[in-house]
C-alpha cells in the first residue's frame, strides 16, 4: 500500500478535515455546556433532601445512563418530529436539524453522568459545613450557592475532565444521523479516493489531540482554581 | 404497539431460522464473547503494566492510553477499513467488530485491573513478605483475592458499558439488535418513536439488571479495597 501524506494537504481534502473538525468542536463544546447545565441541574435535585426530587433525579440518571447513546440519537433524530406537534420551530428545524438533535442527545445523555461526578463532589463537603451554614442562618439555596458551590471545583474537575472527553469522543456517534463531523469526513474521504488510511491516521491524531487538550485545559484551571 | 408486535421476532432472533442468527440474541452473544476476549486482553495489558521494567510499563499504559483516547467508532473503522488493507488480509465484518471492539474494551478493563491491583494498600503486601510468603504466593493469596473482589463491580460496569456500545457495529451491518431496529423502522417509515423507544427499553432493562447485580455485590464485599470511580468508553 502506497501511504501519501501529500494528499492530506490537496485543498479538497484539508477543506474537509477543517471543516469536520469544525463540526466536532462545535458539537462537542455546546454539548458540553449542556450537559453540565443538565449535570448541575440533576445533581441539585439528588441533594435537596426532597424525597420526590431525589428520586426523580435517580431515574433520570438511570434512565440516560443504561440506554446507548446510538439508540437515543436515533430516537430524537426520527421521533423528535413526531412527538412535537407539527408546528415550525425555529430554533430546531432553522440550523441543521441532526446537529441540533446530536448537541440535545449528547447534553442529555451525559448530563447523566456529570450529575453522578458533581452529586459525589457535593457529597464529598463534610456536612459539618453545611450544618454550621445552616447555623449561622442561611437557607439551604444560600448555603448551596456560598458555601458548597465556591468548594466544588477542585473536587469534581477531574471527574468532568474525564466526562468532557468522552463528550468529544462520543460525537463520533453523529455521524449515524449525518452530522459531518471528523469520522465522517474521514469515511467520506475513503469511500471517495480510497485513501481512507491517510484520512483516518489524520482524524485519529487530531481526536487524540483534542482528548489531550482538554485534559490539559482541564489541569491548568484545576491548578488555577486550588485553593491557595 | 402492533408495529413492534408485528417485528418482535425479527427484533428478538434476526431472520433466523431461515438466515444467520440476528437481533437481540446476537447483541447478547456477541457481547458475551467479547467480554470474555477484551477480559482476557485487560489482564495480558494490566500485567504488562505492573511489570518491574520500565520500558514493557511504559509501553503498556502507552498502548492502553492510545486505544482510549480514539472515538470506538473510530477504532472500529480502523480495524474494518484500513488493517485488513495494511496487513493484506480479509476480514468480515463481524470478524473486525470483535476484534475492535475487543482491544477497545480491553484496554478500558486494563485500567481497572491495575486500578484493582494498586487498590490494595502496600502495606498487605509488605505484610504477607513479612510473615514469610514469597513474593508469588503473597500475591496470589493477598493482593489478588482483596484486588478482584475491588475490580468485580467496575467490571460489571464495564460490561454494560460494553453491552451497550455493541451497538455501534450496526453502522458495519451486522444485524444485531440496532440493526435490526433500524431495518425495522425503514421499512415501517412511520412508528420511528415505538420502535427505538422499545429497543431503548429493552436495552435499559437488561442494563440496569447487570448494574444491580454489581450493586449488590459492592455491597456484599463493602470491606473491599475502593479505587476511584469507573470510567465509561464512549
Amino acid at each position: 500500500m502506497q501511504v501519501d501524506w501529500e494528499f492530506l494537504f490537496s485543498p479538497a481534502i484539508l477543506d474537509a478535515l477543517l471543516h469536520g473538525l469544525g463540526v466536532t468542536v462545535v458539537v462537542s463544546l455546546y454539548s458540553a455546556l449542556g450537559a453540565l447545565l443538565v449535570g448541575l441541574a440533576i445533581a441539585i435535585l439528588q441533594v435537596s433532601g426532597h424525597r420526590t426530587l431525589k428520586a426523580a433525579g435517580a431515574l433520570y440518571i438511570n434512565f440516560f445512563r443504561n440506554i446507548p447513546l446510538l439508540v437515543q440519537l436515533f430516537f430524537w433524530y426520527f421521533g423528535l418530529p413526531e412527538l412535537l406537534p407539527p408546528r415550525d420551530f425555529p430554533l430546531l428545524y432553522g440550523g441543521r436539524f441532526e446537529v441540533t438533535v446530536a448537541i440535545l442527545t449528547l447534553s442529555l445523555a451525559w448530563g447523566a453522568f456529570v450529575a453522578e461526578v458533581l452529586r459525589a463532589g457535593i457529597e464529598a463537603i463534610p456536612f459539618g459545613q453545611i450544618e454550621a451554614a445552616l447555623a449561622s442562618g442561611l437557607s439551604r439555596p444560600q448555603a448551596f450557592r456560598r458555601i458548597v458551590f465556591p468548594q466544588l471545583g477542585p473536587i469534581v474537575l477531574p471527574g468532568v475532565s474525564n466526562e468532557l472527553i468522552n463528550i468529544v469522543k462520543s460525537t463520533s456517534l453523529a455521524m449515524t444521523i449525518g452530522v459531518s463531523e471528523l469520522t465522517w469526513q474521514a469515511q467520506q474521504i475513503e469511500s471517495e479516493t480510497f485513501r481512507g488510511f491517510e484520512a483516518m491516521t489524520a482524524v485519529t491524531v487530531i481526536y487524540l489531540a483534542l482528548s489531550l487538550s482538554v485534559s490539559g485545559l482541564v489541569r491548568a484551571v484545576e491548578r488555577l482554581v486550588r485553593a491557595p | 404497539m402492533q408495529a413492534i408486535f408485528d417485528s418482535l421476532p425479527y427484533l428478538m432472533i434476526g431472520p433466523y431460522p431461515d438466515g444467520p442468527l440476528g437481533g437481540l440474541a446476537l447483541t447478547v452473544l456477541l457481547a458475551v464473547f467479547i467480554g470474555a476476549v477484551s477480559f482476557g486482553i485487560g489482564v495480558v495489558f494490566a500485567a504488562l503494566a505492573l511489570v518491574p521494567l520500565l520500558p514493557v510499563r511504559m509501553a503498556a499504559r502507552a498502548t492502553v492510553e492510545c486505544v482510549r483516547g480514539v472515538p470506538s467508532l473510530t477504532f472500529l473503522f480502523w480495524m474494518y477499513f484500513l488493517v485488513p488493507r495494511l496487513l493484506q488480509i480479509d476480514l468480515s465484518p463481524m470478524t473486525s467488530a470483535v476484534i475492535a471492539l475487543s482491544i477497545y474494551h480491553g484496554a478500558y478493563m486494563a485500567e481497572d485491573l491495575r486500578g484493582g491491583v494498586q487498590a490494595v494498600h502496600r502495606g498487605q503486601w509488605e505484610a504477607a513478605r513479612a510473615t514469610g510468603l514469597r513474593g508469588r504466593q503473597a500475591f496470589l493469596r493477598i493482593v489478588l483475592p482483596q484486588a478482584v473482589r475491588a475490580v468485580v463491580p467496575a467490571l460489571i460496569n464495564r460490561f454494560v458499558n460494553l453491552f451497550m456500545y455493541t451497538s455501534i457495529i450496526s453502522t458495519l451491518g451486522i444485524l444485531e439488535f440496532m440493526r435490526s431496529a433500524i431495518i425495522v423502522n425503514n421499512r415501517e417509515l412511520i412508528y420511528p418513536v415505538e420502535i427505538f423507544g422499545f429497543v431503548g427499553i429493552v436495552y435499559l432493562a437488561i442494563c440496569y439488571g447487570i448494574t444491580r447485580l454489581g450493586r449488590m455485590l459492592e455491597r456484599r464485599w463493602s470491606w473491599a479495597p475502593r479505587f476511584g470511580s469507573v470510567q465509561v468508553a464512549a
